[in-house]
């Protein structure tokens, strides 16, 4: 996802991103990395397959147990049942999004920041100084992922135990080099804090 | 006998719309808490809220006729009557 991304312009538009981040004057957002959307498609056929359930269990019922539709008490009790069942499917579906989309990973052009959405009631906010990156790996694996474009990246630092893992993003390898890239950069601005942590 | 009026199974639906909706809003809040309201997390939302006026509707309309007075038996002691007899 580049700032010049459509998703991105609207992103960067939105001033609660800057406010989020708590971001400096001088710095800039590059990079706001979420889930390539492939990796969701398994939980949206799930959520299909979880709505086609009660219509296929009220061909059955109907069919086999008529009576079960006449009698008034039963017929409150199966549509309360199935409309309960449909709005679970619909909060696990959503819960399943949350998390899914509230992973992020933001990069500027001073630091690198990780959001992991573990649950819905856990959550990890790591960040790091861009100089201090002293190694990114990508790894691209599997069919989907090479067919679609999405893997791992991992940031190693030197100084301390602080890895970033961003999970099944776009693009991991351009991700990799620019953030290398900017690392480097960023070294030029920090060569005192550099020389220190090594 | 043990027989509760029908209307109880409507509360306890009614309590698990409160926390349907409960979760619906922390979900909401947690979007916005991290700057994530773009187009995308707007049209899921939007999806959502749509999939559940449809279902909300669907059960209103398909219970329009109940009494919801009438007593459900819960335990019978004729049920039990015959196990034990030979």
């Amino acid at each position: 996802m580049t700032p010049h991304g459509s998703e991105d312009y609207f992103l960067h538009k939105n001033m609660h991103l800057a406010a989020f981040i708590k971001q400096k004057s001088y710095e800039k957002i590059l990079y706001v990395l979420r889930h390539h959307w492939i990796t969701f498609v398994p939980i949206a056929v799930l959520f299909l397959i979880l709505m086609a359930i009660p219509f296929a269990l009220y061909f059955l019922v109907s069919s086999l147990f008529p009576a079960l539709l006449e009698n008034q008490i039963s017929y409150a009790m199966l549509v309360l049942f199935a409309s309960a069942y449909f709005l679970a499917i619909y909060l696990f579906f959503f819960t399943r999004f949350i998390e899914f989309y509230l992973d992020i990973t933001i990069v500027t052009n001073d630091r690198l920041m990780d959001v992991e959405q573990r649950s819905l009631f856990s959550r990890s906010i790591s960040e790091l100084d861009l100089y201090r990156i002293q190694d990114v790996t990508s790894d691209v694996h599997g069919v989907f992922a090479t067919f679609f474009n999405y893997g791992t990246v991992s940031i190693k630092t030197a100084s301390n135990n602080i890895n970033v893992v961003a999970h099944d993003i776009p693009r991991p390898n351009k991700i990799r080099e620019a953030l290398i890239q900017l690392a480097d950069q960023d070294r030029k601005y920090h060569i005192h804090d550099a020389t220190l942590n090594e | 006998m043990i027989q509760i009026p029908l209307y109880v199974f409507l509360f306890v639906y009614l309590l698990f719309l409160v926390v349907f909706l409960i979760f619906s809003l922390i979900h909401v809040y947690h979007i916005i808490a991290t700057a994530s309201l773009t187009l995308t997390s707007f049209l899921f939302c939007f999806l959502i809220f749509f999939l559940t006026i449809i279902t909300l509707y669907a059960t209103m309309s398909l219970l329009p006729d109940i009494d919801w007075k009438t007593p459900v038996t819960l335990l019978d002691a004729s049920w039990l009557g015959g196990l034990f007899s030979p």
